[in-house]
């Protein structure tokens, strides 16, 4: 029998994997039900052992537990409302919410891991073993996001700390909560495909100037 | 009024998220407020110092008569085998655990033990305490190999055994397993993995033995070897969840460190040079508020060959560590005192010595030869010689052509007052040294080397 953190480790896992087989082109577009039924059936053949293996402890190996972020943002991209279904104000609020969270991944996974694996003489890390001056800042970000509207912001941090709190995963560090190198390697990435549109927009309107 | 609705339901919306906030911090605060600090080292750590026995008194004296007792723990012949680590258990009898297997970082490698009995002074046969697969199945995640085990007691009585485990890459994807025993090493729980770094988990392993704390929680030294190599303490619970961890030291030279506890709020850090600068030495850093802050590592006399070290602090203060005191490669092991807290180091013994010039470059069948009068010296004629030959041709030879290493030591002190080292014998065996106090007594008074 596993124990409650290898069962919430692996299910994250699982649920991870129906999420992002519902990201597949094609499948993008199915019905809020749909998808849930999706990842619900992605989900089960992930965990379900074949010869004494299952897919979702071959990831495991590899990925660890998954943080709170990473399973708030997948939950989100899927369920949030599509860009037919979804008002201006709406679109324009989700798309905000995402670049903050973006950002916030971002520097956080530049701060964080780079030291933690040697770089330098300051260690990060430990401030995730109930540190009460990180646990304070955070409450501030996550008030500052719920005000300022950025609700999954707010939610990502809050579920992390509540995870957290109960031991959900195996880790006993806040960090792991927050954050793990596949969400952050996405945030980072969109950072980088942002740069990029932005460059090339840059040039194209340079060369339509200097074609003038 | 459908505004009206929407904007009520927006709020009670908000209200809840706001409530999900506050409960969430609630709970982290609390949580924050039982991971307190510890107060003090609790001394005599590093499975060492208890108080004698003297019930099993008369091995001591046994030893004292016959000076040094030998024998090999480990007795499978042609794999490599190495990474000793010994504990004593509540009897008085002394258990001994190290990987073997085909090569380093084979699948086939597993965690075996071996115990030597109070009552017939003889190891007794080894065995499998895990294996790759078996942890797989009860971490819930692919491994791909095993490496270092490293056994403590904690201060419930209870035996936990870490080992370094690694499911992608090389020792640099390395994390680290545990298990508990609470029969003394006959069964165990199932493994749990501890986690220690926040990529991936990866790049943490363990060679040093734990070390206690006041408040009865372990302070396990680890060292990183991914972007940087630098030693670690981490601090485990009862229930052997990390709730602290320091740093020792950063950049890219230590790695294994050794924690040796003088008193409640001292100790002295020694750890492997494994950085390019020269001349290798030890690198030592030292903590007088009980590991909250600690000292820039620095070099120490004690000479170096990229090599681990064990050691402990003796009843009197004084020191006494095993390593490898030369700057290039281990084919010497040799017994350091320091009665100065580690400023200084004087050599008492060279447990093994194959570094003289007539011993390198040997060809085959000298190399053999001098294998097994090695292997004889050990155990006498008890067990063919020409096995240890065969086994240490085996694994030596592939690796590095006809060289000796005598490395990674274990040191503890049992309750009856005798001293315990195994160590890696050429990679083919586990070697076990017995030696009394009266012994070392007598090394200490002798001349010997000031480093």
């Amino acid at each position: 029998m596993p124990a409650s953190t290898d069962i919430t480790g692996l299910a994250g896992i699982a649920g991870a994997l129906g999420c992002m087989v519902t990201a597949l082109p094609g499948l993008r577009e199915l019905s809020g039900q749909k998808v849930a039924w999706l990842v619900v059936a992605v989900s089960v053949v992930a965990v379900v052992p074949v010869a004494g293996w299952s897919v979702a402890v071959g990831v495991r190996g590899v990925t660890g537990d998954l943080s709170m972020t990473t399973m708030v943002w997948l939950g989100w991209s899927r369920w949030r409302r599509g860009p037919r279904e979804a008002t201006m104000e709406e679109a324009r609020w989700e798309e905000g919410s995402r670049f903050g969270l973006e950002i916030l991944i971002g520097v956080a996974a530049l701060a964080l891991y780079p030291m933690a694996l040697g770089i330098g003489r300051i260690d990060p890390y430990r401030l995730g073993y109930g540190s009460g001056w990180f646990l304070s800042t955070l409450l501030v970000v996550a008030l500052v996001a719920w005000f300022r509207r950025a609700e999954v912001v707010a939610l990502a941090i809050a579920l992390a700390v509540l995870a957290w709190a109960g031991r959900w995963n195996e880790s006993s560090n806040l960090w792991d909560y927050l954050l793990d190198p596949l969400v952050s390697f996405y945030a980072l990435g969109r950072w980088g495909a942002r740069g990029v549109r932005r460059a090339h927009r840059g040039i194209t309107r340079r060369l339509a100037g200097v074609k003038r | 009024m459908r505004r009206l609705t929407i904007w009520g339901e927006r709020k009670g919306r908000r209200g809840v998220g706001l409530g999900l906030i506050l409960v969430a911090f609630g709970a982290g605060a609390v949580r924050c407020l039982r991971e307190a600090p510890p107060e003090g080292f609790r001394s005599g750590g590093a499975g060492v110092t208890v108080a004698p026995d003297r019930t099993v008194a008369s091995r001591s004296e046994e030893a004292a008569r016959g000076g040094l007792r030998t024998d090999f723990v480990s007795l499978r012949a042609g794999v490599r085998t190495h990474a000793a680590s010994l504990v004593e258990l509540k009897n008085g009898d002394i258990r001994a655990f190290w990987y073997a297997g085909t090569n380093e970082g084979t699948r086939d490698v597993t965690i075996r033990t071996a115990v030597l009995e109070t009552r017939t002074s003889g190891w007794g046969p080894e065995r499998v305490v895990t294996s790759r697969e078996r942890t797989q199945e009860e971490v819930w995640r692919y491994v791909k190999k095993l490496g270092n085990p490293v056994v403590s007691r904690a201060p419930d009585g209870a035996l936990w055994l870490f080992y370094v485990t690694v499911s992608v890459g090389g020792w640099a994807g390395s994390s680290i397993t545990m298990i508990r025993s609470q029969d003394d090493g006959e069964t165990w729980e199932k493994a749990r993995r501890l986690v220690t770094s926040p990529f991936l988990n990866i790049s943490t392993l363990v060679k040093g033995p734990a070390i206690t704390y006041t408040d009865g929680t372990m302070g396990l030294p680890v060292h990183h070897e991914f972007l940087g190599k630098f030693g670690e303490l981490l601090r485990i619970d009862a229930q052997g969840d990390v709730v602290d961890k320091v740093r020792l030291s950063s950049g890219r030279e230590a790695l294994q460190p050794l924690v040796l506890v003088r008193d409640e709020n001292r100790a002295l850090v020694l750890m492997r040079h494994a950085g390019k600068a020269r001349p290798r030495r030890v690198l030592s850093t030292t903590t007088g508020n009980a590991g909250r802050t600690w000292t820039a590592p620095t070099g120490s006399l004690l000479p170096n060959s990229d090599a681990a070290l064990a050691g402990m602090v003796l009843a009197d203060g004084r020191m006494l560590v095993a390593l490898n005191d030369t700057e290039e490669r281990r084919e010497r092991l040799s017994l350091v005192v320091s009665s100065d807290g580690g400023a200084s180091w004087r050599t008492i013994y060279r447990v093994e010595d194959q570094s003289e010039p007539a011993w390198q470059g040997l060809n085959e069948t000298d190399y053999a030869a001098v294998i097994e009068r090695l292997g004889e010296k050990t155990v006498g004629a008890r067990r063919g010689a020409s096995d240890y030959a065969s086994s240490v041709k085996r694994v030596m030879f592939s690796k590095q052509g006809n060289t000796f290493e005598f490395s990674y030591p274990s040191l503890i002190r049992a309750s009856g007052g005798d001293f315990h080292l195994a160590y890696t014998w050429n990679e083919a065996f586990i070697k076990h040294v017995q030696f009394s106090q009266a012994w070392l007594d007598e090394r200490l008074q002798a001349d010997a080397r000031l480093h």
